[in-house]
């Protein structure tokens, strides 16, 4: 067990340092030069050298890499090149946005779509099952922003539920800061239920239907407690693998429902740093983004281990 | 009445249905207490369904749509999911038929047989007390430690136990053994069977054994009923049953059986003759094998190899069948798959008509290859089931390119013949074929470029009696025909007399007995494969 998560964790640093790599090659082969765009409409070609000088991509690309990892390592990401805050600052001020609101959305959908998919199972053919597969279908085809627009119609400026706009950071208050979060979050969720309830059903389908299910129903077991110990535990493995690809999605989903709802997210910090190309920041901010897809796997494979027993000693023989 | 006390399953005229077609068609059935009675049927007969509905189980659309079920008097078809609910476990225990897929993977055993008893309303305390009585009861050894360990750290056989110990956490009054040992090999069939049974006779728990094994159901119930498409066709005492069978299906099932008659195909009576002294090398050997041996490396465990086959050395005679039999870990498999060139040898040699299968040169290879072709034991998945039969059976024509396509053509219809299969069957695919016609199909397959030897790896294992005796004879007639030579891979004993030459015993890797197959069955040199013989069920029948 122990030297399968260690292997998880090795192949994991070498993903994240190739994706460095291609992040600091990707963001040099960009068209457009940041010099040019900062040094304004009035550049001068000295005030562009200048620049250059000072942001050191003067130097060649290797160098500005080795530089670039060391300081990333260090949590230096730079200064961003359009406030010239430091871009740990601005990360620092908007990641926990993001992090509480992905979070919650994913609370909401996993809770939303195990519910919904095993009540689906559970009632094949009859209403119930027809509701949640209308429920899902809506997740999956309504585009996101365009979902988060009618609800802040709806439920904020008609019938004044939730806040349009507007955030509180979790630990100054958190009653007002879920309060504040719960309409994107919802929105931000539906497209992750959506898919958690109908991979729920498909497994818990197949599930039921094996032979251990039956032998745990010959035993006089409850239906219930079939359900949930024998069905539900099993469909897990697959569900969980699909949420751990579908993170990834949770996070650019972020961009635009923080747009919508004006968070001052990560999200948001991504998208204005790509339209400005503030090349420190949007560096540092792919970075994460990376590093986070690549703890959300380790996370999903150290997990599986844990509902599935049976990898536990695949790894450990 | 006193007869009625007698009584503890009623089944009258039982109709089941699934959606629109019926799979039951009045079945009629009645087990006394403390009482073993065997339901024989193939696969299709509605044995399994029985269960179901005895269980109020009945997978998908399945119903009872008239008929009754007593149980002890009660009616319980048509009953509430409560009613059932207080029968099953407490008052009817399954034993079902795969131990690989009858246990939840995520449950550790302990809590598995927990359940069954938390169900019966135990109270906690006593529970994990109980648990390990159970364990220890069914046979299996360490049961405190054992407990707490998950179903893929058990063999087949322990979970087989384990099964038992769920069937009979709360006394049932009946027991339902739903093919019990069909997935396990023949010695530990034997064990768990005979613990089974004496588990079955200290409590008074009667029985309903299901099998489609005829020599199993005599050896262990009193009383047989053997089932066909739906319906009971004959009932009766087993031995006047399997020695006096009345209808049609049930004298074709006894005739099939191998173990029963010693009935001599024309292998069997050349085979009798040829059987001279036990020392007597193979005449015109086309396969040698020379001290073969394959070590496999464990994952993760550095240094520590696995011996799947250990010097194996045996030569197969032209024209003839020698069957490797072993138990499933024996090692058959992997000397077959270096036969078929799928494996490579850690040492020694496997020589086709004094030709080395390990030879460097490609073109040789091939060659080799195309001589010696495989039939394999699962006809659903061996064949591709997008291609058409006239695709599969001319593939390896088209690999070794040994005629145009006309002639292919012509070559497949003609194997089609060959294999008693309509000509019609070319443009069928697989899924629309029965398995006997598509073990027919790999068959031709394996026909197609000509082999000088066919490798049967389990071929008719998957298969019913019935059919499994007609490939049996097809195989018989094409070497009569053709002269192909033989070898067959098999855990049966029953088939391996019926249909071979020569025997070869593995045990471990290694081959423990050699020699004609009359000599090895009567004869036996090694201790194991008199276990081996012991073991096979339907000796009731030999009597």
């Amino acid at each position: 067990m122990a030297r399968y998560l260690l292997t998880r964790v090795g192949q994991s640093i070498v993903t994240i340092f190739l994706s460095s790599m291609v992040v600091f090659a990707g963001m040099r082969l960009l068209p457009g030069d940041p010099a040019v765009s900062l040094a304004g409409e009035e550049a001068t070609p000295a005030r562009i050298a200048a620049i250059r000088a000072e942001y050191g991509l003067d130097r060649p690309v290797w160098v500005q890499y080795a530089t670039f990892l060391r300081n990333s390592l260090h949590g230096d990401f730079g200064r961003s090149l359009r406030t010239g805050t430091p871009v740990s600052e601005l990360i620092r001020s908007t990641l926990p946005v993001t992090l509480w609101l992905a979070a919650y959305a994913l609370l909401i959908s996993v809770v939303v779509g195990l519910i919904l998919g095993v009540v689906a199972e559970r009632f094949r053919g009859r209403w119930p099952e027809w509701g949640a597969n209308l429920v899902a279908m809506v997740g999956l085809s309504v585009p996101s922003f365009w979902l988060g627009l009618l609800a802040i119609l709806f439920l904020s400026v008609d019938h004044h539920v939730f806040p349009a706009s507007g955030y509180v950071p979790m630990m100054q208050d958190p009653a007002r800061s879920l309060y504040h979060l719960t309409l994107p979050a919802l929105v931000l969720a539906l497209a992750l239920a959506a898919v958690v309830m109908r991979q729920t059903r498909a497994s818990m389908i197949a599930t039921m239907q094996s032979d251990y299910v039956r032998t745990a129903r010959a035993k006089g077991l409850r239906r219930g407690r079939v359900l949930v110990r024998y069905g539900l535990r099993n469909s897990l493995i697959v569900v969980v693998t699909i949420v751990g690809l579908q993170l990834g999605g949770l996070i650019s989903g972020a961009v635009v429902t923080e747009s919508i709802f004006g968070l001052p997210g990560f999200g948001k910090l991504t998208l204005n740093s790509v339209f400005s190309r503030d090349y420190p920041v949007v560096q540092a901010v792919v970075l994460l983004i990376t590093v986070g897809y690549v703890l959300i796997n380790l996370a999903v494979d150290a997990l599986y281990s844990v509902i599935n027993p049976r990898i536990r000693v695949a790894g450990a023989v | 009445m006193p007869q009625d006390a007698e009584k503890l399953l009623e089944i009258t005229d039982l109709h089941v249905s699934f959606g629109d077609t019926e799979v039951l068609h009045g079945v009629d059935l009645r087990l006394d207490r403390s009482e073993r009675l065997a339901i024989v049927g193939e696969s299709g007969s509605g044995k399994s369904t029985l269960v179901g509905a005895v269980l109020g189980l009945l997978p998908g659309s399945g119903r009872v749509t008239s008929g009754s079920i007593r149980l002890a008097g009660q009616e319980l078809a048509g009953s509430h999911e409560r009613v059932w609910r207080s029968v099953r476990g407490e008052r009817i225990g399954l034993v079902p038929q795969d131990p690989g897929t009858n246990l939840n993977p995520s449950m550790k055993i302990g809590a598995q047989i927990a359940d069954a008893l938390r169900a019966g309303g135990l109270r906690s305390s006593a529970v994990r007390e109980r648990v390990i009585e159970l364990m220890t009861e069914a046979g299996i050894p360490d049961a405190a430690r054992r407990a707490g360990q998950y179903p893929h750290e058990f063999s087949g056989g322990m979970r087989q136990r384990v099964l038992i110990a769920v069937a009979l956490a709360r006394g049932p009054e009946l027991l339902v053994a739903d093919e019990p040992t069909s997935a396990l090999d023949v010695t530990v069939q034997r064990r768990i069977l005979d613990h089974l049974e004496s588990l079955v006779d200290a409590h008074q728990t009667s029985m309903l054994f299901v099998t489609h094994d005829l020599g199993l159901a005599a050896d262990r119930a009193e009383r047989v009923v053997v089932m066909y498409r739906g319906e009971i066709v004959e009932a009766g005492p087993a031995k006047a049953i399997l020695g006096d069978p009345q209808h049609e299906y049930t004298k074709r099932l006894v005739a099939a059986a191998p173990a029963v008659t010693a009935r001599t195909t024309g292998a069997m009576a050349s085979a009798a003759t040829s059987a001279e002294a036990p020392a007597t090398p193979v005449p015109d050997p086309i396969l040698v094998i020379e001290s073969l041996t394959k070590e496999y490396a464990l994952r993760g465990r550095r240094g520590q190899r696995l011996v799947a086959a250990d010097g194996v050395s045996f030569a197969v005679e032209r024209g003839t069948t020698t069957a490797v039999v072993g138990e499933s870990g024996s090692g058959k498999t992997t000397v077959a798959k270096m036969v078929l060139g799928l494996e490579t040898p850690t040492s020694g040699r496997v020589l086709i008509d004094g030709q080395d299968v390990g030879v460097d040169s490609r073109a040789q290879r091939r060659q080799l290859r195309r001589r010696v072709q495989p039939v394999f034991q699962d006809p659903y998945g061996s064949l591709d089931p997008s291609y058409t039969v006239e695709r599969i059976v001319a593939e390896p024509m088209e690999i070794f390119g040994t005629t145009d396509r006309a002639g292919r053509r012509r070559r497949v219809a003609e194997l089609l013949d060959q294999v008693a299969l309509p000509r019609g069957t070319a443009s069928r695919r697989p899924h629309e074929l029965s398995g006997g016609q598509r073990q027919r199909v790999a068959i031709a397959r394996a026909l197609a470029p000509s082999p000088d030897l066919v490798v049967c790896d389990e071929a008719v294992s998957a298969l019913d009696v019935l059919v499994q005796d007609q490939i049996l004879r097809l195989l018989d007639e094409l070497q009569r025909n053709l002269g192909i030579t033989l070898l067959f891979i098999t855990h049966d004993l029953s088939v391996t007399r019926q249909i071979a030459h020569r025997v070869v015993v593995m045990e471990k890797g290694r081959d423990v007995e050699h020699g004609p197959t009359e000599q090895v069955f009567t004869t036996p040199t090694s201790a194991y494969t008199a276990e081996l013989l012991e073991a096979i069920p339907g000796a009731a029948l030999a009597r």
